[in-house]
């Protein structure tokens, strides 16, 4: 819950960030590690033989930034710039507070940067700077300051050894403006954020104690030269210093002598033990409540926080025949998304392999294809024309491809029908015997083509009997007889020899034609019996005279 | 009413950005649409005006100073202003000074806001450090606050866990939206459990 100026939130809920309790543990720790060294040296400082040491430190502390001070005010007046050094001195003294550097270090260093530049404000923004480097790289603030003010005289081989991360070209320039916004953009906040670490913290805390010991310094060096009446006079003043440190010295031992006695008293020494672990029960009276004060607040705290740990196990608890419903209706889910997301991988991986195949058949379509051409270049027949086909498949040419796979099919005999199903082709068989057949009747053709007509003489020379032509006489003759006239043979005769149409008339003798026809029912009939026909006019069969 | 600790809630919202965003969105969703309710109720808390009596933090004729600050006049009061400034995160808070990080916040960030919602927490009379010619300007100023905006709505422990725009709308709801956040929390836990086919 918490109210803040930044922010007014409500949280709705909280967690316990173990990430803050190491950091803080750390931090204590390294608190403790400074509170030990504090309690050291605050024990070594009250302890006898470290009293005249802290005066000591505590002079030399004020004498050196004294000198330091005064160093640099003689450094301004030299360079004309006396009349600031009030206001290089509050500069001085901020930028200590805030960034934890010790004023013995910044005097030299800003004396250093002043020199070159001899102006104020361009020396407090170049220690800033400087300050900021030291902090990003490490190294210490005199050296960067001496970097910096050579730089800004043209000297650049210190600032390239300070691993800034200035480039050679950048040096070799000589432009100090622009080295100057590369460092300040490099390293712009670095000495904030130190000084905000736990580091830069304790360089406050070293800030502050080291001015202390000047400031204790300063009154030591005041009140022995009030206290020695010395009129202002240091030299003697420091007796008195020895004096006063060996009378303080004196008094702490005695004081440890008589606490190692006290401790040793029965009672008393637990007393002493009880102040040291619980002040505040030793305050009377008062002290026991306060004591009983936080006792109850720690106890009650402890109890809210396990109630909230309670009531959430109990929120759980009452809920679980929810928590099992949303158990079921989750793992259904799950099981839904796995088996999509299976199918889904499984879809994809199948893809990938089509993909794949694809690509590497296009690779093998390239190369039957330069086969292709190479063979349909030699091929001919239907060699070419299977050739042909399979380029037509391979071009993705449908019509092509289906003239010549017909055509491929009908010269193996085969066909296919509507449903892309391949067979014999049942007509086929037909054109080959009908071929077979015209092969056949061709041959004989050529056979009876290649037979010769004997000539008579060829005839007579093999034996054979000749035919021999009528002569005219003969057929004069033959003209000439009546016989052959009288039944028209003179026309018949005349016909051969002019071999031209004649009509010719057959007379039958009807007695004749009678038993042929009688003759012939006979042979005809099943039983040999003759057909009797039943006339009725006699006449009819009379025939002509 | 306050806060509830979830011990895990780091651990768990961890585990669901890694394995199961879609199911760390749904669950960032459901408690989005849990504490849409308060930031209704919130903004509904604000008034359009504070009345008469403020003239120098709500009115446009005199130009505010701060005596705190040299950058940033004192703001004056906007109704719209505050309204947009009452706002929902489901992130996590910084830790605050006992190691504990919120989650799942509502937030009045507006300046004008911000001193609507606690002015008077700490001092109900106004503070002792004014440096206002008039004594009783800190008494008036929440006096007017008070009777225009309202009294303070509790949420949580302590003192200083009082305001009058979110912590009074958490107040009215009655824990109604931290159990929706806890149950949401508990369901996106629970299926991630089951998912890796651990015992709950």
């Amino acid at each position: 819950m918490a109210t803040t100026q930044e922010n007014v939130r409500i949280n709705f809920v909280t967690a316990y960030d173990g990430k803050g309790l190491n950091n803080a543990k750390a931090q204590l720790s390294g608190f403790d590690k400074l509170a030990a060294k504090a309690g050291k040296a605050l024990v070594g400082l009250f302890a006898v033989q470290k009293v005249e040491q802290f005066a000591k430190a505590s002079l030399k502390a004020f004498t050196d930034d004294q000198a330091a001070a005064l160093a640099l005010t003689k450094t301004l007046t030299n360079l004309g710039l006396g009349f600031e050094s009030t206001r290089v001195a509050d500069f001085i003294q901020k930028l200590e507070k805030t960034t934890g550097v010790l004023d013995e270090q910044l005097r030299p260093a800003f004396a250093n940067i002043v020199r070159a530049t001899g102006d104020v404000a361009k020396s407090q923004e170049l220690l800033n700077l400087a300050l900021d480097i030291s902090a990003g790289t490490g190294r210490d603030l005199s050296s960067v300051s001496l970097a910096l003010s050579k730089g800004y005289l043209g000297q650049t081989t210190a600032l390239g050894r300070l691993g800034a991360g200035l480039s050679k070209a950048e040096l070799a320039s000589g432009n100090f403006a622009t080295i100057q916004a590369k460092l300040t953009k490099l390293f712009a906040g670095q000495a904030a954020t130190a000084a905000d670490s736990y580091k830069g913290k304790i360089a406050k805390l070293n800030v502050a104690f080291d001015n202390m010991k000047e400031t204790v310094g300063k009154g030591m060096i005041d009140a022995l030269t009030t206290l020695s009446n010395t009129g202002g006079s240091l030299d003697l003043a420091t007796t008195g210093m020895k004096n006063f440190g060996d009378e303080i010295a004196y008094v702490l031992t005695e004081l440890s002598k008589l606490i190692v006695k006290i401790e040793k008293l029965p009672g008393v020494g637990q007393t002493l033990k009880d102040f040291l672990s619980k002040p505040i029960t030793l305050i009377p009276v008062l002290g026991d409540y306060i004591q009983l004060g936080l006792e109850n607040k720690q106890r009650k705290d402890a109890e809210a926080a396990a109630q909230d740990q309670i009531k959430f196990g109990n929120y759980i608890a009452n809920n679980q025949k929810i928590i099992n419903k949303l158990r079921d209706a989750a793992a259904a889910k799950i099981k839904a998304d796995n088996a999509a997301q299976l199918k889904a991988e499984r879809d994809k991986n199948a893809l990938a392999k089509a993909s794949a195949a694809l690509k590497l058949a296009e690779k093998v379509t390239a190369m039957d294809q330069i086969q292709l051409y190479a063979a349909i270049a030699q091929a001919q027949g239907q060699d070419l024309d299977r050739l042909k086909l399979q380029q037509a498949i391979l071009d993705g040419n449908a019509a092509s491809a289906t003239a010549l796979a017909n055509k491929v099919l009908q010269a193996n005999g085969l066909v296919m029908d509507l449903q892309g199903n391949i067979k014999v082709d049942p007509f086929a068989q037909w054109l080959i015997s009908l071929q077979a057949a015209a092969d056949n009747l061709k041959k004989m053709q050529d056979s009876l083509s290649k037979i010769q007509i004997p000539t008579t003489a060829a005839a007579a020379a093999a034996g054979m009997p000749t035919y021999t032509p009528l002569t005219s006489d003969a057929i004069s003759t033959i003209a000439g007889n009546p016989a052959y006239q009288s039944v028209g043979g003179n026309a018949l005769i005349n016909a051969i020899i002019n071999q031209q149409a004649t009509e010719v008339k057959v007379t039958v003798d009807p007695a004749a034609m009678a038993y042929g026809i009688t003759l012939a029912n006979q042979n005809q009939s099943s039983n040999g019996t003759q057909t009797t026909l039943s006339r009725n006019n006699p006449g009819y069969f009379i025939p002509q005279s | 009413m306050p806060a509830t600790e979830v011990a895990d809630i780091a651990a768990l919202r961890k585990a669901l950005t890694k394995y199961e965003p879609a199911l760390y969105k749904e669950m960032n969703k459901e408690i989005r649409v849990a504490l849409k309710v308060v930031q209704k109720s919130a903004r509904d808390l604000v008034p359009a005006s504070l009345g008469s009596g403020l003239r120098n933090f709500q009115g446009d004729s005199t130009t505010s100073k701060s005596r705190t600050s040299r950058k940033r006049a004192f703001p004056k009061y906007n109704a719209s202003t505050v309204r947009k400034g009452i706002l929902i995160s489901i992130g996590k808070s910084k830790r605050n000074n006992q190691g504990f990080v919120g989650y799942y916040s509502i937030l009045n960030r507006s300046a004008a806001g911000m001193i609507v919602e606690l002015a008077g927490v700490t001092n109900p009379g106004g503070s002792p450090q004014s440096q206002s010619n008039n004594p009783n300007a800190g008494a008036h100023f929440i006096n007017v606050l008070n009777h225009n905006v309202g009294n303070f709505g509790k949420y949580g422990k302590g003192q200083r866990s009082k305001g009058r725009i979110i912590y009074k709308a958490a107040e009215m709801d009655q824990g109604k939206t931290r159990d929706a956040i806890i149950r949401a929390l508990a369901k996106a836990r629970q299926t991630l459990v089951l998912g890796y086919g651990k015992a709950a």
